[in-house]
C-alpha cells in the first residue's frame, strides 16, 4: 500500500479520465485528455517537492479537476454560445436543430421500429409455418381416414 | 499564433501555454482550445497528430503550425501594430 502511495503515477487517474471524457462526450484518445494526463504529472512532480507524495497526489486531483472543469465549460457551453452569437447564427441553429432532429429520427427507426417490424414479421411466419404444419397433418389424418374406408368397403364387398 | 511560432518543433496545447505564461499573459486551457479551434476554423492553423506517450496515456500531441494564410494574416497584423506605435513611443518608453 506504502509502495502504492509513494510511487509517482505514470498518468492521469483513469476514472477521472473516463469522467471528463464523458462529460467532453469524447474520444477516450482525444488530445486533450492526454494534455490534461501531462498537466497531471506536471503537477504532481512540482507538487512532490513541497507537499510529499500525498499532498501532490491530492493537489493534481484538484488541479487536474480544476482544469478539465474548464476545458468542459468552454466546449460544451462556451464555445457553442458563441457560434450561436455569430452572425448567420439562426441559419446554424436551424440547421443544427434538423441535424438533431434527423439523428433521433434515425436513432428511433434502428432502435425502435425496425426491431418492431423485426418482432411482427417473425410472429406472421411463425403463425404462418406453424398453420401449414397443422393443415398438413390434418389433410394426411384424412386421406389415411379415406383410404382406411375405401380399404373397409373393399373387404366387405370381397 | 506567434505563441505557436515561438514554440518551435512541438507547438501543441500545453507548451503554447507555457510559451504565453513565459510572456506575462496567463491563459487558461478551455480559452486555448477555443481560440486554437477558432483559428483551424478560419483555416490559418492547421494540425498533425505526434507520436502518443505514455504520460499522456497513449494519446498523440496535436501539433499546431501556421497555414500560409494565417501567416499572411499575422504578418498584416504586425505591420498594422507596428504603424499604430509609431510616434506614440515616448510616452509609452516609461
Amino acid at each position: 500500500m506504502a509502495i502504492l502511495v509513494t510511487r509517482p503515477p505514470d498518468r492521469a487517474p483513469r476514472g477521472l479520465e473516463r469522467l471528463v471524457a464523458l462529460c467532453l462526450r469524447a474520444d477516450p484518445k482525444d488530445t486533450r485528455l492526454g494534455d490534461l494526463s501531462e498537466l497531471y504529472l506536471r503537477t504532481h512532480e512540482n507538487a512532490r517537492r513541497r507537499l510529499g507524495a500525498i499532498g501532490a497526489r491530492l493537489a493534481a486531483d484538484l488541479h487536474y479537476v480544476g482544469a478539465s472543469a474548464n476545458v468542459v465549460m468552454f466546449a460544451r457551453v462556451i464555445e457553442p454560445a458563441l457560434r450561436l452569437a455569430a452572425p448567420g447564427a439562426m441559419a446554424f441553429v436551424v440547421n443544427e436543430l434538423w441535424e438533431r432532429a434527423m439523428t433521433t429520427v434515425q436513432m428511433s427507426v434502428r432502435k425502435l421500429v425496425l426491431p418492431a417490424l423485426l418482432l411482427v414479421g417473425s410472429a406472421f411466419l411463425i403463425h404462418g409455418a406453424l398453420n401449414v404444419w397443422y393443415t398438413w397433418r390434418q389433410t394426411e389424418a384424412l386421406m389415411i381416414d379415406v383410404q382406411r374406408q375405401k380399404a373397409d368397403a373393399a373387404a366387405v364387398q370381397i | 499564433m506567434l505563441a505557436i511560432l515561438r514554440c518551435g518543433r512541438q507547438p501543441y496545447a500545453l507548451s503554447i501555454q507555457d510559451e504565453i505564461g513565459t510572456h506575462g499573459h496567463s491563459l487558461t486551457l478551455g480559452v486555448l482550445y477555443t481560440v486554437l479551434n477558432r483559428l483551424e476554423s478560419r483555416k490559418l492553423i492547421r494540425f498533425r497528430e505526434g507520436e502518443p506517450t505514455a504520460q499522456r496515456g497513449d494519446r498523440p500531441k496535436r501539433l499546431y503550425a501556421l497555414t500560409a494564410a494565417g501567416a499572411r494574416e499575422l504578418r498584416g497584423n504586425l505591420r498594422i501594430l507596428d504603424s499604430l506605435r509609431e510616434g506614440v513611443s515616448s510616452p509609452l518608453a516609461n
